[in-house]
């Protein structure tokens, strides 16, 4: 008798009520023992539960990583000036004087000329220190970049307006402060058409920007941490930028003056085409490659990182898998174990059955009935406790968690059709006994 | 396979009229013609039975008596289309049921016949119309068609009171009228009983013989192995087995 038979079979004979009555006589035989049918079913338990939980961080994980890799713009290319970690090569005469370093108008501009693809680059330089509204000040930064630089960073205007081309090339002291910026700076009344001043120069404002939202998000991580002029930005034309704090940046620091020469603290290179990206950013290392002697820059490509982020999503997706399907499968070896062990106790019920008129087929149904309301109840509760886990942990690890509806839906046809598979032998098993031998048996 | 048991099923609908409208009493509702048993022991054959013949008219009332081991048992397994005869013809109502495939006999045993255990073999998880139940479930009838059924045979072998106990919350000889009850749900045309009061005290064990002079008497035809004398005595019909042979037959028919 082979096992599409019997399934055609079954099929053919089943009525609604049938399957009704078969089901109510599995759970009858399941409910004799109930300690041990819970045990059984607890492996499924923790199979389906922890491919949902474990899903549902790995997804959020990934979409949160995802989420500021694009904040950063899928086909921006973009570049920072770093402070280069070993000045030896600058020579020791250069040291007390003046440190020059990071990206530079060269820089920017051979970008522009060679690189194919680039469509625009927004260039910024930042001065750090207080910034004021009459009496009071917070610890910000003024940052010089232009006017096509919110369009380009996807950063909203939240009030007024940027500042103008024609504000850039006539050098006016105007300002956009971030929102956060605004609030602290103005918490009460209308930032518009106020002044801010830093050191010596004051800038009318214009608007106000919304956040970073890598910037935001990080933020809300790392809670109460004190100095951080991270977000407190008043953002003025470059140009202005250079004319009122000049070229060379002094910082006090530790007791002593530090002078810092930068021509430019970021660039951000707008690419037209997503597949020109990785090739311009290649382009962009050799040209940088040339013309700085130290690596006092450095280079983030948001879709590289975006790709590398989906490889080891998928990676991370496959080592899961198996995982599950392991721990599915030692659910289903216990379940099998246990059904066996049921079959053999059960042997004079089976010889009955076959007396009482019983075709081998409507054994086979009935056991692998049974095992798939076990298997099928387990994956049940391991969904319900798969959907409270990752619950829990948005809750107590403030964890972005991701349930995808196919997961638990997924996660528990799976149980099922364990259900089916490891209850194919025992079934048989049953079926195929000698009905004689089997009603003789203690 | 599903032709061949709608060919069963048709032939044996066809039996029925024809054998009534032939004086329907002289057609055996049981004939065995030469049934031998082999089992296979290791290195040789054990003849279980050699060589039976015999017929069962309706509405007999047959006891079958023999030493332990002269093969009762063989031969009720093969009356009760649970074993096959290794050589032999086996024809109930008609019908040669000796190499019929296993889901066939699954079918005759549900429809045809009625079996009474020594030790009841009730289903320990069902209740008592549940198990009385059990042959009609692989019959296809509905739960309310069942109930229909059941309830008048809880309240003829006197259980109504009982229906929704368990096996375990019964005595033998309650257990044993529920396992009656269950061998009538089909209204089979020959009920089969192997030592069925050999677990019971005599009180108990008078009860169902009782029972079964009751359902003689109301027409079914009864077949029971004992090894109570006593016992044999009230069947209209004794065979005595001896070493796989039929050695004595009171065929009160004269056939
Ligand atoms: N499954 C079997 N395998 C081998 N021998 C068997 C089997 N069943 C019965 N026998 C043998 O067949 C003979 C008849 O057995 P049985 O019909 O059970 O006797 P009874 O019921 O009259 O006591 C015995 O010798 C027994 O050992
Ligand atoms: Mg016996």
């Amino acid at each position: 008798m082979s096992f599409a038979t019997v399934i055609s079979g079954s099929i053919r004979e089943l009525s609604f009520f049938r399957l009704r009555r078969s089901v109510v006589l599995g759970i009858k035989s399941l409910w004799m023992h109930k300690l041990r049918s819970f045990l059984t079913a607890l492996g499924i338990v923790f199979g389906v539960a922890s491919v949902i939980s474990m899903l549902a961080i790995g997804e959020g994980a990934s979409f949160e990583a995802q989420q500021q890799i694009k904040d950063l713009g899928s086909q921006n290319i973009i570049l920072e000036s770093v402070k280069p970690s070993n000045t030896t090569t600058a020579g020791e005469q250069e040291r007390s004087l003046i440190l020059e370093y990071g990206l530079t108008y060269k820089d920017i501009s051979q970008i522009q000329a060679t690189v194919p693809g680039v469509e625009v680059t927004i260039p910024s330089r930042q001065v750090k220190d207080f910034l004021w509204n009459k009496s009071s000040s917070v610890d910000g930064i003024a940052l010089g970049t232009v006017p096509w630089f919110p369009m380009m960073k996807n950063r909203d205007i939240l009030r007024g307006r940027f500042f103008t081309d024609m504000e850039m090339d006539d050098r006016s002291p105007v300002c956009v402060l971030t929102a956060s910026l605004s609030r602290n700076l103005f918490p009460l009344d209308e930032p518009i058409g106020k002044t801010v001043r830093m050191q010596t120069s004051y800038f009318r404002v214009v608007g106000v920007v919304e956040d970073d939202r890598a910037i935001a998000a990080a933020e809300s991580e790392i809670e109460g941490s004190g100095e951080n002029s991270d977000g407190m930005e008043m953002m003025i034309p470059i140009t202005t930028l250079e004319d009122h704090f000049g070229e060379v940046l002094f910082k006090y620091r530790s007791g002593s003056f530090e002078a810092e020469k930068v021509e430019l603290h970021e660039v951000t290179a707008r690419i037209e085409k997503p597949e020109q990206v990785m090739p311009a950013a290649q382009a962009i290392q050799h040209i940088l490659e040339r013309n700085h002697k130290d690596i006092d820059y450095k280079m983030t490509v948001p879709l590289d990182l975006l790709q590398r982020a989906e490889r080891t999503k998928q990676i991370f997706n496959i080592v899961l898998g198996s995982i599950a399907a392991i721990s599915l499968l030692v659910g289903g070896i216990g379940i099998m174990n246990i059904m066996l062990a049921t079959v053999t106790e059960r042997t004079r019920e089976i010889g009955i059955r076959r007396a009482l008129g019983a075709k081998k087929k409507d054994i086979i149904f009935q056991f692998l009935i049974e095992t798939v309301i076990l298997s099928g109840a387990g994956g049940l509760l391991g969904v319900g406790v798969g959907l409270a886990i990752p619950m829990l942990v948005t809750h107590f690890a403030e964890m972005v968690t991701i349930i995808q509806f196919w997961a638990p839906t997924l996660a528990f046809t799976i149980s099922v059709a364990i259900g089916v598979l490891f209850g194919i032998y025992p079934a048989f098993r049953a079926a195929d006994m000698n009905p004689v031998e089997a009603l003789r048996h203690e | 396979m599903p032709e061949s048991e709608a060919a069963l099923t048709a032939s044996a609908q066809q039996d029925e009229p024809v054998s009534s409208s032939q004086s329907g009493a002289d057609d055996p509702v049981i004939e065995l013609r030469g049934v031998e048993k082999h089992y296979q022991m290791g290195s040789f054959v054990v003849k279980a039975l050699r060589g039976v013949d015999l017929k069962i008219f309706p509405g007999d009332y047959m006891s079958i008596l023999g030493p332990s081991g002269c093969g009762k048992s063989t031969m009720l397994n093969i009356l009760g289309c649970l074993d096959q005869p290794s050589v032999g013809e086996y024809l109930l109502d008609g019908v040669d049921v000796a190499q019929l495939p296993d889901d066939h006999l699954s079918s005759v045993r549900g429809k045809k016949l009625g079996f009474i255990f020594q030790s009841y073999n009730l289903i320990q998880q069902l209740t008592v119309l549940e198990n009385i139940e059990v042959p009609l479930y692989y019959q296809g009838f509905t739960e309310k068609e069942s109930r229909e059924i059941s309830v008048p045979l809880a309240e003829k072998v006197g259980l109504v009171a009982r229906s929704d106990h368990k096996p375990t919350e019964l005595s033998g000889g309650q257990q044993q009228r529920v396992a009656i009850a269950r061998a009538l749900a089909n209204d089979p045309s020959v009920i089969l009983a192997d030592e069925a009061t050999g677990n019971l005290d005599s009180k108990s064990g008078g009860d169902i013989l009782e029972i079964f002079d009751q359902l003689n008497a109301d027409g079914k035809t009864l077949i029971m192995i004992t090894h109570d004398e006593t016992m044999a005595d009230r069947t209209s019909r004794v065979l005595r087995l001896k070493d796989g042979e039929i050695a004595f037959d009171t065929n009160v028919h004269g056939r």
